[in-house]
C-alpha cells in the first residue's frame, strides 16, 4: 500500500489541496492508495486554510462509505491525516520576527548586522499572519519543520514506495521560502528532532521519489490597499519570481519532477494580511496545479529517475474564458467525466447557484432548492429508493450529510473559478436542465435521443443500476455506488 | 375450462341480462342447444389480449406514459387501466350491438311471442349492449390487475406501481 505525502505550503498550497480534494471527490483516476496532506503555514487562522481543512475533514468522513468493492469512484481515494491534523504546527510561537531571532539578547555587533540585513518594518513584522510576502523571513522561521509532531508522525509512517509532493507558490513568503527548505530537510541524512533522536524511516524519506509544483504569479494584489500598511506589493512578484527561479536552478537533479505553472491573465485580489479575511477565490491555476499532483502519481516510470523532469501545463486555446473545449485532450480525458458526473449528482440532490440580492448587491449563493431537489421529490416514487432511501434518509446519515456539504462547496468552487479574470466555466451552473448544464461542442450525454426528458434520464438510470448492486451493501454505500454507476452510464465522454 | 371466461362474465350478468348472456354462450334457437360460437370466449380473449398488451407496454415500453420514471405513480397505472377498460368497453359494445342490429341474435332470445306470433315482450335492448360493454370494462380491469401482478416485477421504472 503506497501513499503520497502532499505538502501544501502557504495559502496557494492550501488552495491547490482544496482543488485536489474536489478532483478526488469527483473520482479522478488516482493510482495511489492514500493521499496524506500536510499544510505548512504559519498563519493557521487564514480562511483559505480553514476552508481546505473543513473540506478535507468532510472528505475523510465521506470516504468511509466510498469503498464499496464496486465501481464507485466518488471519494474513492483515501485521504489520511497525520495525528488527525492537517497542519504542521511550528513549535515557536513568537509573534515578531525580531523576537524569533532573539534580537534583544544579541550583542551590539550582531544587532547591527541584523539591522543591516532586515528593515525595521521586517523586524517588527507580526508573523502570526504569515510572512507577508517575505521569503527571507520565511526561510529563517520555517527552518524547524523537523521538530513538529506532524513531521515526526510523517517520518514514523513513511514506508518503502511512498512518494512526496510539494506544492508552493514562488512569489509569496511562505511558499517561496518553505519549498527549498523542505526539500533540503527531506534529503538531509540522519535528521534529528530537538531531543536528539533520529527520525524513524529517514533513510526511506531520503531516497523517496519527490515531485513539486512551483506556482508562478497568477494573481495581483489590489492597489487600493497599498496604503493599508501592507508590505505586499504585487509589482514585486515578477522580480521575486526571477530571484527564486535563479535559486531553484540549484535544485536541479534534486527532485524527480518539477512542475511550473503560471498565467498571463492575472486576477486581482484585495489584500488581507491573513487570518479570517484571507480568503482568495478558487482559480483555474489551482485546479491545473492539482492536476500536476495526479500526473505525478499516475506517471508510470516514476521510480528510479536520475534527472529532474520539468513539466509545464498548457491549454489548447489561450482565451480569457475557457471551458472543456479549450483544454488539451489529455486534460479533457482526466477531468471531463469526473467533474461532470459529480455535478450531475450535485444538481440531482437539489443544489444550485442562485442570484440573490443582498443589501442592494447581487451575489450568487449556493443553496438547496426544494423544487430542484429531484432526490427528495422523486424518492417516494422511484424503485431505486424503495426500502433504502426513504424516511429520514439522508438526514440521519452523517456521511451523506458530509457529501452534501462537499457538494455545496464544489458548486462554490466552480462558481469562484468562473468569476476569475481567467474564467474557467465548463458548466452552466444556473441551468437546471440535464442536457445543457455542460458547455462545449461535444455530445457528453450518452443516448441523448432516448425519451427521458431532463432528470427522468437520471431516475431511469438509477432504477436500472440498482438491480446490479449487491443487495447486502449498507445503505450509505449503496447510495454512493448507485449514484456513481448512474452518472457514469449517462456521462461517458471519450476523446 | 372453456367456460371459464363465460363464468367470469356471468358475475356481471345482472347488468346485461340473462338472454344476452345466453346468446353470448352460443345458444341456438333453432337447435335449442349451445352449438353456436361462444362469444364470451372470443370477446374475453380479445379483452385479455388488449389488457396484456397495455400492461406490457406500461411496464416495459420506454415511452412517456409507459415504463417511464415520471409514469410510475399509482394514478398513471390507473389511467392506463381506464384507457384499456374503455377500449374493451367499446369492443364488447360494438360486437354485441352489431349482432343486435343485424338480427344475429336468435328470436327466442330476443322476444316472447304469443300464439299468433306477435311480440308480447322484448328481452334484449340496445341498452343491454352498453351494459355488456360495462361488464367487459370490469373484466378488462380484472385482467389488467392480474397481468400487472404477474408482469410488474421486472419493470425498470414501474415495478412498484400501483402498489409496493
Amino acid at each position: 500500500m503506497s501513499k503520497l505525502y502532499v505538502f501544501g505550503i502557504g495559502g496557494t498550497g492550501a488552495r491547490v489541496l482544496k482543488s485536489l480534494t474536489f478532483l478526488l471527490a469527483s473520482g479522478v483516476e488516482c493510482n495511489i492508495d492514500a493521499i496524506v496532506p500536510i499544510i505548512i503555514d504559519r498563519d493557521i487562522s487564514n480562511k483559505d486554510l480553514s476552508r481546505t481543512k473543513l473540506l478535507i475533514e468532510d472528505y475523510v468522513v465521506a470516504n468511509k462509505i466510498a469503498s464499496t468493492k464496486g465501481q464507485n469512484r466518488f471519494f474513492k481515494t483515501k485521504i489520511e491525516l497525520l495525528n488527525n491534523e492537517l497542519c504542521l504546527q511550528l513549535k515557536s510561537n513568537e509573534q515578531k520576527f525580531d523576537d524569533f531571532i532573539g534580537k534583544s539578547t544579541m550583542s551590539d555587533e550582531n544587532k547591527a548586522l541584523i539591522e543591516m540585513l532586515f528593515s525595521q518594518k521586517t523586524l517588527k513584522l507580526d508573523m502570526t499572519e504569515g510572512f507577508q510576502g517575505n521569503p527571507n523571513i520565511g526561510s529563517v522561521v520555517l527552518n524547524q519543520f523537523d521538530d513538529s509532531d506532524v513531521f515526526k508522525e510523517f517520518a514514523n509512517n513513511f514506508k518503502e514506495g511512498d512518494k512526496i509532493f510539494i506544492i508552493s507558490s514562488i512569489f509569496g513568503g511562505t511558499g517561496a521560502s518553505g519549498f527549498p527548505l523542505l526539500r533540503k530537510t527531506l534529503q538531509t541524512p540522519n535528521v534529528k528532532d530537538s531531543e536528539g533522536h533520529e527520525l524513524p524511516n529517514w533513510g526511506l524519506v531520503n531516497k523517496a521519489t519527490i515531485g513539486a509544483i512551483s506556482v508562478l504569479p497568477y494573481f495581483a494584489i489590489s492597489q487600493n490597499n497599498k496604503d493599508n500598511n501592507s508590505i505586499i506589493n504585487s509589482d514585486t512578484f515578477i522580480d521575486k519570481t526571477k530571484a527564486a527561479l535563479s535559486y531553484y536552478k540549484t535544485e536541479d537533479k534534486k527532485l524527480d519532477y518539477l512542475y511550473y505553472i503560471a498565467d498571463t491573465f492575472v486576477s486581482t485580489y484585495e489584500h488581507n494580511k491573513g487570518g479570517d479575511n484571507q480568503k482568495n477565490n478558487a482559480h483555474f491555476i489551482e485546479l491545473a496545479s492539482a492536476l500536476a499532483v495526479l500526473d505525478f502519481i499516475n506517471h508510470k516510470n516514476i521510480d528510479g529517475i536520475k534527472q529532474t523532469v520539468y513539466k509545464e501545463f498548457g491549454i489548447k486555446t489561450n482565451q480569457k474564458d475557457i471551458n472543456f473545449n479549450d483544454l488539451a485532450d489529455e486534460t479533457q480525458k482526466i477531468i471531463i467525466n469526473p467533474l461532470s458526473r459529480f455535478l450531475l449528482f450535485t444538481k440531482y440532490m437539489g443544489y444550485t447557484c442562485l442570484k440573490r440580492n443582498t443589501n442592494g448587491k447581487e451575489e450568487i449563493v449556493v443553496e438547496k432548492i426544494d423544487k430542484y431537489d429531484i432526490f427528495n421529490n422523486e424518492k417516494k416514487y422511484q424503485p431505486y429508493a424503495r426500502k433504502r432511501f426513504l424516511g429520514d434518509f439522508p438526514s440521519n446519515y452523517d456521511s451523506i450529510k458530509k457529501i452534501e456539504l462537499i457538494q455545496i462547496k464544489f458548486l462554490e468552487w466552480l462558481y469562484e473559478m468562473e468569476n476569475q479574470n481567467r474564467s474557467f466555466s465548463p458548466f452552466n451552473l444556473t441551468s437546471e436542465n440535464t442536457y445543457d448544464f455542460i458547455k462545449g461542442h461535444f455530445n457528453i450525454l450518452k443516448n441523448s435521443n432516448i425519451p427521458y426528458k431532463n432528470w427522468a434520464i437520471m431516475d431511469n438510470e438509477l432504477n436500472s443500476q440498482i438491480r446490479k448492486i449487491d443487495k447486502a451493501l449498507e445503505t450509505e454505500k449503496c447510495f454512493i455506488e448507485l449514484f456513481y454507476r448512474a452518472s457514469e452510464e449517462i456521462i461517458n465522454f471519450k476523446n | 375450462m372453456e367456460d371459464l371466461l363465460g363464468n367470469i362474465y356471468c358475475w356481471f350478468e345482472s347488468l346485461f341480462g340473462q338472454n344476452l348472456a345466453e346468446y353470448l354462450w352460443g345458444y341456438n334457437c333453432e337447435t335449442q342447444i349451445y352449438d353456436s360460437k361462444n362469444l364470451f370466449n372470443v370477446i374475453g380473449v380479445i379483452t385479455a389480449g388488449i389488457s396484456l398488451a397495455f400492461v406490457l407496454a406500461y411496464y416495459y415500453l420506454p415511452l412517456y406514459l409507459f415504463n417511464h420514471p415520471r409514469s410510475n405513480r399509482w394514478w398513471n397505472w390507473l389511467i392506463i387501466l381506464l384507457i384499456t377498460g374503455i377500449i374493451n368497453f367499446f369492443i364488447a359494445y360494438g360486437w354485441t350491438v352489431n349482432d343486435f342490429l343485424n338480427g344475429n341474435i336468435g328470436d327466442c332470445l330476443m322476444y316472447t311471442r304469443n300464439e299468433q306470433g306477435n311480440i308480447i315482450a322484448q328481452h334484449i335492448f340496445r341498452g343491454d349492449c352498453w351494459l355488456f360493454g360495462l361488464g367487459n370494462f370490469f373484466v378488462s380491469s380484472l385482467n389488467f390487475i392480474v397481468w400487472s401482478l404477474v408482469f410488474k416485477w421486472w419493470s425498470r421504472n414501474c415495478r412498484y406501481s400501483p402498489l409496493f
